[in-house]
């Protein structure tokens, strides 16, 4: 393993510990170094994010462990940002979402955590906020052409604005060009399945997985 | 004003007001919601402690409670039959034996609140979600220590209090909170309702709860077992905490001794 190597390891253990401090630390210092900023996200944070999901998924953290490690990951790749756009070099990023909390509906904090996981997990993140309208789904969705739109309801009440959603997109004819996961407290498996959505998220966490099964076919 | 240990009662434009400075959320309840079972290290618990530390400053709890005697109820029933049938049915039983009701509108204000939005905002979304949960956990702390006030008031009349029906829970319509609303004059303290009948600030609650020599109000279920919500809610854990004991939520402190006064 040579020094590259060791940082790299360094900043993805930092990341696994939740050590904030020498998670900034390290990838300034990398930058510093003249290493590329695009490897130090690949091999050094989405590392540390893949190793805290498949902890999470072994049953070994919670949710709010894994919320709190793809918070440090965000303010890491914001040092990193402004270095990859001087690089001129593309990052790559999994897929693109358009997220939002459905008409109606004016609770943010579980669609914003899904969001940060995303971003955190390598996707491209459009997030419109809460209370969204129907129809600025459906622009968005032809306007942004997403592989997922994900609609968050959190009232059994709004939860009909989801469902309104898709039969929107059908309208319009952009049902087929989009993956649509639903989730939320309000929304139940059965409700998803009901309403004609593609997937369905119990948690933040479950979202991010049910959308890397899609990816991978 | 009223004034009991802790407890500030007052009339604000006829609305009878509860407020109280001593609520406060322990890191015990925030590790119970979050991390029941799992082991945590220092520095999720230091997160914590700090968030936690801030978010208490910003709770601001106040409740709105109205006594409706039992032909109020009976009417109160009466309307909801034709517009919200299914909550209707659950509330029959209230008909044969609630001797009066107490409807309570509790909130923690909107400054947590607030401060939830702009951490978010600017992405800080873990102290976000921390606060956030902080929030939940005060009103239903609260909402609890409103209960024990109503059953010490219940007991001192000979009277029993039953489960408190809360609309959007358990079969019971969250328009039902519209007509709440009006009745107790929620506004009063600072509350709004949105067209979907949510609550604003979002951290607050409506409750029915029934009064009377045998009050029988539980016949939908029993609390977390029949409500929607019941696998998504992680405040399971605090009103089980609660059930335990009193004194590890620290209500002791904040219940009502009227003869201390």
């Amino acid at each position: 393993m040579n020094g590259e190597d060791d940082l790299y390891k360094l900043i993805s253990d930092a990341l696994v510990d939740l050590d904030e401090e020498q998670v900034l630390t390290l990838t300034q210092r990398g930058l510093e170094q003249g290493l590329d900023p695009l490897e130090i996200l690949e091999r050094g944070l989405s590392d540390g994010i893949r190793r805290i999901g498949d902890s999470y998924a072994a049953g070994n953290i919670t949710l709010p462990h894994m919320v709190i490690c793809a918070d440090i990951m965000q303010r890491a790749v914001l040092i990193l940002e402004p270095e990859i756009e001087k690089s001129q070099k593309k990052r790559r990023f999994k897929g693109k979402v358009i997220i939002g909390t459905v008409e109606g509906d004016i609770h943010d904090i579980g669609k914003k955590i899904v969001a940060t996981l995303l971003k955190a997990n390598g996707y491209e993140v459009i997030d419109l906020g809460r209370d969204v309208p129907n129809t600025k789904f459906v622009e968005q969705v032809r306007l942004e052409n997403p592989q997922f739109l994900c609609l968050s309801a959190l009232m059994t009440t709004t939860v009909v604005n989801q469902k309104a959603v898709i039969e929107l997109l059908e309208m319009e004819f952009l049902r087929d060009r989009v993956c649509v996961i639903v989730g939320g407290a309000g929304v139940t498996r059965e409700r998803a399945i009901q309403m004609g959505a593609d997937g369905y998220g119990e948690n933040a966490s479950e979202g991010v997985s049910v959308m890397e099964e899609f990816l991978s076919g | 004003m009223r004034s009991w240990k802790g407890v500030h009662f007052e009339e604000v434009h006829g609305v009878p007001v509860l407020g109280s400075e001593a609520l406060q959320v322990t890191i015990r309840e925030m590790i119970a919601c979050h991390f029941q079972g799992f082991s945590i290290n220092n520095r999720i618990l230091s997160r914590y402690s700090q968030v936690l530390k801030d978010a208490n400053r910003l709770l601001e709890p106040i409740a709105g409670v109205k006594f409706l005697p039992s032909h109020a109820v009976q009417a109160l029933i009466a309307r909801t039959k034709e517009v919200l049938p299914a909550t209707w049915k659950i509330l029959v039983p209230f008909q044969r034996t609630a001797a009066g009701a107490y409807l309570v509108f509790c909130t923690i204000g909107p400054r947590l609140e607030e401060k939830v939005r702009r951490s978010s905002h600017e992405g800080e979304v873990a102290r976000a979600f921390i606060m956030d949960t902080v929030g939940s956990v005060a009103v239903a702390k609260y909402s609890k220590y409103i209960n024990l006030l109503i059953s010490q008031e219940a007991a001192a009349r000979g009277w029993e209090s039953g489960m408190p029906i809360m609309p959007g829970t358990r079969g019971i319509d969250l328009e039902l909170q519209r007509i709440l609303f009006d009745i107790v004059d929620a506004k009063q303290i600072g509350l709004r309702v949105t067209k979907q009948n949510i609550l604003v600030p979002l951290k607050s609650l409506s409750m029915i709860i029934g009064v009377g020599p045998e009050v029988t109000v539980g016949s939908a279920g029993h609390d977390c077992k029949i409500c929607p919500k019941m696998n998504k809610c992680y405040l399971k854990e605090i009103w089980r905490m609660t059930e335990q004991s009193n004194e590890e939520m620290g209500l002791n402190d904040l219940i009502w001794h009227e003869r201390d006064n």
